[in-house]
Parts: C-alpha cells; sequence; structure tokens
C-alpha cells in the first residue's frame, strides 16, 4: 500500500471525509444535490488553477477551453462514435493534456498581460470551433445523447450517486495536489512563482516547470469537463467561453490565492452565491458584483486567508 | 587538465570575453582564470562590468563572443540552470532569498540539482521520494547548522534579520554543491558587525573545498578574504595579481582608489 499522505494533513482530510458523507444524509431535497456537484467540478478546475496561479505564478484565461475539450472529446467518441466511456475520458484527458502541452511552449514564455491575452485568445479560437465544426460538434445547438457514466452494472444516473463519484475524484486529486506542493517539484514551482530568476541560479529549469504545471492543470480541467458531460449527457459550446475561465480564476482569487483549501472555499461559495441571491429576484447579478467587490477590498489576500486573519486578531485580543 | 602556476587546477577559464549594451561596451576581451579552492575578488568602480561578468558567467546574459570553461568543458551560452546543474551558483546583489518560504525551505529548494523526484513522485509520494526528501532535509539541517541558522529553520525568512537573510542566501546556494560559488555585494546594506560576521562566514566556507569569485566594493573585506584580486575598469581588466601587488599597483591605485 502506498503511503499516500504525511500524517500532518490527515485531520483536515477525515474531516472532509466525513463532511462529505454526512452532508448527503441532511440535504432536503436532491436539487441541493446538483449544486454540490458543480461545486465539486469547479473545483477540480480551480484546483489545478490553484497550482497553476497561486503556486508557480502563471495566470490562464483559457481553462474553460480544457474543460470543454474534456467534455467534448469523452462525448463525441461516445455519443457519436459508441466508445465505451472507460477508454473515452482516459483519451480525452491525455488528448487535451497535449492540447495544453503544446499550447504552453509557446505561450509560457510570455509573462503577465501577455500570457493572459495567449490564454484568453486560445480560449476564444476552441469556442469558434466547438460552434463552427457542426458535423463534429452539434455546433450551437450543442451535442446530445452522451451516455451516462457506467461502472461494471452501477449506472451513474442520478445527482445522488454522481455526488459521491465526482467528489471522490476531487478528493482523490486533492491529495494528490496537497502532496505535489510538498514535494521538490512543488518546492520548485512555490520558487518560479515568488522570484524566477532565483530559481533559474538554483538549477530549476523555469520554463519547463512551467509548461509541466501548465499541463496538469489543463489535465485536471479535462477530468472535470469530461465527467461533466457524461453527468448532464447534453453539452453546448456557451458553457465553456472564455465567461467561464473568468469565473474560475474569480474563485481562485476570492478564494485565496495560493491555498488550495481557500481555492475550494472559493468554488463552493461562488457557485453558491447566484443560488442565494435569487431571493433579490432582478438585482442578483448587482449583489453579486458588489459582493464580489466587497471580498478583494476587505479581504484582498482572499476570503480564506482574511478570515482566519480576522480570527487570530480577535484571539489575540481577548488573550490581552 | 589545466593548472596555473602554483601548479593548483583551474576551475574556470575565461577567454576573449565581449559584452555590449548597444554602443556601450560593458565587458572588452575579458580573460582570466580561477583556480580551485581560491577565494578571487572582482573590484572596481561602479559601471566597470563587475556585474555583466557575473551574469555572463552564471548564464543570465550570453557574451558577445569568447569561451567561457568550467574545468574542461565549453559552458559558454548555457542557460542559467545548466550552468547551475554544472557546478556554477551564484548569489545576488541585495539578496534575493524567498520570502514566502522557511528558511528550511529556502535550502531544500537549494538543493534541487542534488534530488531526482519527479511529478508522479511527488504526486504520489512514492516510498522512495518519502526517503530521498527525508535525506535531503537531513542534509538542509546540517548545512543550517554549519551557518548557525538551525534555531530558525522553520521560521518564515520575513522574519529573520538581513544578516541571517544574506547567510541563508550563501547556504542555499551551497545546496548545490558547486565548483564555484560567485558572491555579488554579499555584505551591500549590512553594518560594520554584521560585516565581519558575514566575512568570518565566507572565509570559513573553505572547508567546503570550494572555489570563490566575489564582488564588493568593501576594500577592507577584499584585502583580507581575497588570495587573488582581478581589477576591472570601464570593462577591460587592467590588472590582476596578489592582495599587496594590486594594493601597490599604480594604474589601480589611479583608477579605482582614487589619486593620493
Amino acid at each position: 500500500m502506498i503511503k499516500l499522505l504525511s500524517s500532518s494533513k490527515w485531520k483536515q482530510l477525515i474531516l472532509f471525509t466525513v463532511a462529505v458523507l454526512l452532508i448527503p444524509q441532511i440535504l432536503p431535497s436532491d436539487y441541493y444535490f446538483l449544486i454540490l456537484n458543480i461545486i465539486a467540478l469547479n473545483a477540480i478546475v480551480v484546483l489545478g488553477l490553484n497550482l497553476l496561479i497561486g503556486f508557480a505564478g502563471q495566470i490562464s484565461l483559457g481553462h474553460a477551453a480544457f474543460y470543454g475539450l474534456g467534455a467534448y472529446i469523452s462525448g463525441i467518441l461516445t455519443a457519436s462514435y459508441g466508445w465505451p466511456i472507460f477508454l473515452s475520458i482516459p483519451v480525452a484527458v491525455l488528448t487535451t493534456a497535449i492540447v495544453g502541452l503544446l499550447v504552453g511552449i509557446p505561450t509560457l514564455k510570455l509573462e503577465g498581460h501577455y500570457l493572459v491575452m495567449a490564454t484568453l485568445g486560445f480560449n476564444i479560437i476552441v469556442s469558434i470551433i466547438l460552434v463552427q465544426w457542426d458535423a463534429m460538434t452539434g455546433g450551437p445547438s450543442g451535442l446530445a445523447g452522451i451516455p451516462y457514466l457506467k461502472a461494471f452494472s452501477i449506472s451513474i444516473d442520478s445527482d445522488r450517486k454522481f455526488y459521491y463519484l465526482v467528489w471522490a475524484v476531487l478528493g482523490v486529486l486533492f491529495c494528490l495536489s496537497l502532496n505535489l506542493i510538498d514535494s521538490r517539484v512543488g518546492r520548485a514551482l512555490r520558487a518560479i512563482g515568488e522570484d524566477p530568476i532565483s530559481a533559474s541560479a538554483l538549477g530549476i529549469p523555469v520554463e519547463r516547470y512551467k509548461v509541466g504545471i501548465f499541463v496538469v492543470s489543463a489535465l485536471y480541467a479535462a477530468v472535470a469537463g469530461s465527467l461533466y458531460a457524461h453527468y448532464v449527457t447534453f453539452i453546448s459550446p456557451k458553457t465553456f467561453d472564455f465567461f467561464y475561465s473568468i469565473e474560475v480564476v474569480t474563485m481562485v482569487v476570492v478564494g485565496g490565492i495560493g491555498s488550495l483549501w481557500s481555492g475550494l472555499a472559493g468554488a463552493a461559495i461562488l457557485t453558491m452565491l447566484p443560488e442565494i441571491l435569487e431571493i433579490v429576484k432582478e438585482y442578483n447579478v448587482l449583489v453579486y458584483g458588489a459582493v464580489l467587490m466587497a471580498v478583494l477590498v476587505f479581504f484582498p489576500e482572499g476570503l480564506l486567508p482574511g478570515i482566519k486573519k480576522l480570527w487570530q486578531k480577535r484571539q489575540g485580543q481577548v488573550h490581552e | 587538465m589545466n593548472k596555473d602556476t602554483n601548479n593548483s587546477r583551474i576551475i574556470l577559464q575565461a577567454m576573449e570575453l565581449d559584452k555590449s549594451f548597444g554602443g556601450l561596451k560593458a565587458l572588452d576581451c575579458i580573460t582570466f582564470s580561477l583556480s580551485e579552492g581560491r577565494i578571487s575578488a572582482l573590484i572596481g568602480p561602479n559601471g566597470a562590468g563587475k556585474t555583466t561578468l557575473l551574469n555572463v558567467i552564471s548564464g543570465m546574459e550570453a557574451p558577445d563572443s569568447g569561451r567561457i570553461f568550467l574545468e574542461d568543458s565549453d559552458i559558454t551560452g548555457l542557460k542559467t540552470w545548466e550552468i547551475t546543474k554544472r557546478g556554477i551558483c551564484r548569489t545576488f546583489q541585495s539578496g534575493r532569498v524567498f520570502q514566502n518560504m522557511t528558511v528550511l525551505e529556502n535550502v531544500l529548494t537549494g538543493m534541487h540539482t542534488s534530488a531526482n523526484s519527479g511529478w508522479l513522485a511527488g504526486m504520489f509520494h512514492w516510498p522512495w521520494e518519502r526517503k530521498e526528501e527525508k535525506e535531503l532535509k537531513t542534509k538542509a539541517l546540517g548545512l543550517l547548522e554549519l551557518f548557525s541558522l538551525a534555531d530558525v529553520a522553520y521560521e518564515p525568512v520575513s522574519n529573520i534579520p538581513l544578516i541571517l537573510q544574506r547567510k541563508l542566501e550563501i547556504a542555499r546556494a551551497l545546496g548545490s554543491s558547486p565548483k564555484l560559488l560567485l558572491l555579488d555585494e554579499p555584505v551591500a546594506g549590512l553594518n560594520m558587525k554584521e560585516t565581519e560576521e558575514l566575512g568570518e562566514t565566507i572565509r570559513n566556507l573553505s572547508r567546503f573545498r570550494i572555489t570563490i569569485l566575489l564582488v564588493e566594493h568593501d576594500m577592507n573585506l577584499v584585502m583580507s578574504l581575497a588570495d587573488w584580486i582581478i581589477v576591472l575598469q570601464h570593462g577591460q581588466k587592467i590588472a590582476e595579481g596578489k592582495p599587496l601587488e594590486i594594493r601597490n599597483n599604480p594604474e589601480v591605485i589611479s583608477a579605482y582608489l582614487g589619486n593620493q
């Protein structure tokens, strides 16, 4: 048995697992599973993106494209060509990773705004292909008839069943990411994020690692995308336009850059917020924007680190 | 193997290095060599080309022409990380330790080239990866001990004073087990007492049997540390020799120490 984790992380992860297993018992209706599932899918994308942005310091506004490629490739292979899902998902994920590599090699030579523009451009190109390549993708009206996930004789055809699957996948990827940060590669990525010149002077091949983490984050997005396709069984290009890229980057920033737990919080909060804001009806977009602004003004380092700081300050005052 | 006149091995040989920025010749046909185990100092007035020379040796800038050999292999034009991997590590003027890491993590990052674990090993923490990490950590703590930094090993760098950050930067550089260590103004910004302390640290590096090239403005420090001094002015090498010879060289005195 491989020892997956060091002991220090166990406490948090056991809490996490218990919460994931308990929540279904207390949920009043199946509608909430839909939201929780979307949270998990977003959290998987955010997880990879947080490694890229928060640790290696590289911003991408193109991850909706990787999410979309994962969804469309697995969707097309199963719906149009009758591939079994246990083959279509790995092929979708690997193909997306290769696209990530091909995009990453030239674009990651760029820095700052230029990298943002290049990845944004890539996202727009993929969006156009998804809309225009009618024969393959179903065009603007989308791709229907994607089969549900099926393992042995169990078909994952309900929100409740998908909940366990997607949160398990998130849990595994979360552990792998925590491990990665706490390793030689993780230190190299953090070094690059803080000071690439110093990093290269210590013998770290900066460009190679930047491309590496870009590919890993694309891979995570593709995993989420392919799961999404077999969950909703119908996909259309609009889901994967660059607004989604902005949304996931916002989740990283609002949650708190550079901490995986904060990213999870960001994904949860920003996925739920629009649902909660249903109560203010037509003002929901306005309030959504105001909430985002308030978070960034009052907690510039992100919601979770900000609240933690406030809490510590309070504790300090009590002791005095 | 190349030997110098004292029959010690030559670690680095620079041959006719040229480097221009626009019309300005930052390095003009620079040739010199560094012998194993010696502390050599690179001095010269501001704008003499010292930092440019350091950048060229460490691969941060490519020379316009000329060659650099590390021991017997040609390293001209290699990337910085490749040069570090082959055995030249540098520190930076005004210091560049990773502020968001702990002291120990800084040294572990400096040991990047002495470990092998890749992406999958990092994600799955295979048993051999854990073993390698453990060995790395033991080695790093040992290194911190030698620099009297063991007490602050788990402190974030932003919590420790400047003098310790400077020591840490040298310790971090040694993590890559370099044959040649380039120190770019290590005592800039330190007071006299701290300067003496860091000078002692640098002197003690001889136990690692490594060769040092020191760029420094503090002449007292240079005279007390260096076995060999190379003097640059306007991108040209105007003299080199033992500290006493340099101190009495009229050309150096007029160029660098001022007319007296």
